[in-house]
């Protein structure tokens, strides 16, 4: 690009789903509109060999999903394959495919064009479809269009390596599974698509490879054409297309501290969590999804200290069934370098069931009939997941932990239903472990007040500060006029954690903290005071709070929890917090400060 | 020619979605009798993924299976183990 053709700057707000900063070339991935040349066959001859044209497209295309979901079986992949089934299966579809010839016989057009008039042809039909699901698969129909527009223009999908190209940024509508098994991705720097949320495929992806993400865009693939050059800031959720020359140099500095101030934090992951005086904290990662843990791993966790297993249920129309649960565990707890794996049974309402949908929504979902309520009372999905966690008992450490739990009536009904489905496995003869630490979550403030009853009943306990917060607090999360009340470090937050883990430690049982308050630097000398067993953290916060961890000491921590203690307000207690720790750690808490 | 006529209620959670339907139709291709399928006044082929797709059929909705065909009897009998076995959904 010349200086006198400069560029227009163009920057757009979407979803940061992977942090970082990635500087390359954009690459549009699934450009179904542009590119496509419609026109009328000059002569009858010709529609003979139109026809074959569109046959040959249909096959070559039929030979890469075959492909495709033959490479993702071999790498065990946990997403449902059942996707490429149904699009093999469109492509086969004789009334698909006589539909578009008949267009191009009749009508003398392209295959390009005939096959846009089927798909507006589908468009309409499942657009008259009442069920809300199946209407939506006509993204399915749009996906095998595409792929055979591909093919009719000759392009074989593969990423076009260009000289000069310092890495791709791919710019797309959005990403299946498909898409992205066959990517160079060791080419690719960046994301940055038109739909999606935190949990998409891109998504995923993109935090499996550490690479910077931004979804939800709605309209990145109309203004970046390949070739340009984009910036994708994962952490603010931003995406620049041609950024000028100053804009792209600063960027360019960030980039650089970032991956500096990583590298720094990434060699405290390496190291354990042990104060000056010889405290050792068990430091966990939460995960959700298995592709996560080579990043847990490389920021340093020592294990799973929560494994949500919700995704599992949420992202199919049907349930899952025990083998799907037991593949994915089985790949979590057969990573070598973990002591264990927490896998927590799903934390789900009815309104996630299909059976349940029509019972009303209700109004308060969050004290609803959900977690640990839901499982016992729907015990036959609750003892699938069960037998699962069992069997991949068998492969590596495993803690089950349970959530919403309120009474000991609860957490007695959930181990005798653990225990029926380690019978029925025995009697089968499945290889399973001997036993499994089994915890309860601390969230709901009756379970905190009868915390000593509760660690009589099981091996340890796990805070989820989240809910804890929002119950004890009566907050409710989703009103953001109520977001200044929702305070960790509120007298009456501190007081319940500190006696849930006095409560523990008296019945000689571990204690963790899952929450998002455990990763938060200006909490940890408060909980380190608690004299907490295990912290457990997204991955990114890992190397800080062990850096954190590794220059203070507990009898500090005590002290500093001590002081806390007396102070009559949430503000009181954070301004002093915050003082102390900046005075402590003013490398860490530098930045809050400006 | 024979001709068969079978009627299926179905019972798998979600109805003839995405993942029953394609395992409905793997099942229709396998025969080389004509298989038509019909559910509220709508009759499709039964080997098309998108009109099976499109009928929308949910969960104890009913299907009226009509083969023709040397294989005929054989072709409803494997859909009927196919319906009954909730598409080995659940």
């Amino acid at each position: 690009m010349s200086a006198d053709q400069t560029m227009k700057t163009l920057v757009l707000k979407g979803v940061g789903v992977s942090p970082g900063i990635a500087i390359g070339r954009c690459y549009r991935f699934d450009p179904l509109d542009s590119q496509i040349s419609f026109y009328k066959l000059n002569d009858a001859s010709l529609i003979p060999q139109e026809v074959l044209r569109f046959k040959k497209a249909l096959k070559e295309s039929e030979q890469q999903l075959l492909e495709i979901q033959k490479n993702l079986k071999k790498e065990k992949v946990t997403e449902p394959v059942y996707v490429i089934d149904v699009h093999i299966l469109i492509l086969k579809d004789k009334i698909f495919s006589n539909r578009t010839i008949k267009y191009i016989r009749r009508l003398g057009v392209n295959a390009e064009w005939a096959l846009r008039m089927t798909l507006d042809h589908y468009k309409q039909i499942f657009e008259g479809v009442k069920d809300a699901y199946i209407s939506s698969r006509v993204s399915d129909v749009q996906y095998v269009v595409q792929r055979i527009l591909r093919n009719l223009s000759g392009e074989k999908n593969e990423i076009v390596w260009e000289e000069g190209y310092d890495g791709l940024i791919i710019v797309s509508h959005d990403l299946s599974p498909a898409d992205t098994a066959q990517m160079k991705l060791d080419k690719i720097f960046g994301f940055a698509t038109d739909s999606g949320g935190r949990t998409s495929h891109t998504a995923i992806v993109a935090r499996s490879l550490e690479l910077p993400a931004v979804v939800g865009l709605d309209n990145v693939t109309r203004f970046g054409h390949t070739g340009d050059e984009v910036i994708v800031d994962g952490t603010s959720g931003l995406v620049v297309i041609n950024p000028y020359p100053d804009m792209l140099k600063r960027y360019e500095e960030k980039k650089r501290h970032y991956d500096a101030a990583k590298d720094e934090y990434l060699k405290y992951g390496k190291l354990p969590a042990v104060t000056l005086d010889d405290y050792h904290v068990q430091i966990g990662c939460n995960i959700e999804f298995v592709e996560e843990i080579p990043s847990a791993m490389t920021h340093g966790a020592e294990n799973i200290g929560l494994y949500r297993t919700e995704f599992l249920y949420i992202y199919r129309e049907d349930l899952p069934t025990e083998d799907d649960h037991f593949n994915n565990y089985r790949q979590v707890v057969t990573e070598k370098n973990l002591s264990w794996s927490t896998i927590r049974t799903f934390d789900l309402g009815g309104d996630k069931f299909p059976n349940y949908q029509k019972q009303g929504k209700e109004l308060n979902p969050q004290m609803g009939l959900r977690a640990i309520r839901f499982c016992l009372k729907e015990v036959e999905i609750f003892k699938t997941q069960l037998r699962a966690i069992w069997r991949a008992s068998a492969f590596g450490k495993i803690k089950i932990l349970f959530p919403m739990i309120s009474s000991v009536d609860e957490i007695r009904e959930a181990k005798k239903l653990l225990e029926e489905a380690r019978q029925e496995l025995l009697a089968q003869g499945v290889k399973i472990a001997d036993k499994m630490e089994i915890g309860a979550m601390i969230e709901v403030p009756a379970a905190v007040v009868i915390a000593d009853k509760l660690a009589q009943e099981v091996d340890f306990f796990s805070i989820g500060t989240n809910d804890l917060i929002q119950y004890s607090l009566a907050i409710d999360r989703a009103n953001e006029r109520l977001t200044y009340l929702y305070e960790p470090l509120h007298p009456a937050v501190l007081r319940f954690i500190k006696q849930t883990v006095d409560a523990a430690h008296k019945a000689n049982i571990h204690t963790a903290m899952c929450g998002e308050m455990a990763g938060d630097p200006l909490c940890v000398l408060i909980l380190l005071g608690m004299e907490l067993d295990e912290l457990s953290m997204n991955h990114l916060a890992i190397p800080r709070i062990k850096k954190i961890i590794r220059e203070s000491t507990l009898k500090e921590s005590k002290i500093l929890l001590k002081k806390a203690l007396t102070f009559n307000t949430a503000s009181e207690v954070r301004a002093y917090v915050h003082d102390y720790m900046a005075k402590r750690f003013p490398d860490e808490f530098q930045m809050e400060d400006d | 020619m024979t001709e068969e006529i079978r009627t299926l209620k179905l019972k798998n959670k979600l109805g003839l979605h995405a993942r029953a339907a394609a395992s409905f139709v793997k099942v229709t291709q396998q025969f080389k009798s004509k298989i038509q399928v019909e559910h509220e006044g709508q009759t499709v082929d039964g080997e098309s993924i998108l009109d099976i797709l499109t009928l929308a059929c949910p969960r104890g909705g009913v299907l009226t299976i009509r083969a023709e065909g040397i294989d005929a009897p054989a072709a409803i009998e494997e859909l009927a183990k196919l319906v009954e076995n909730k598409f080995g959904e659940d």
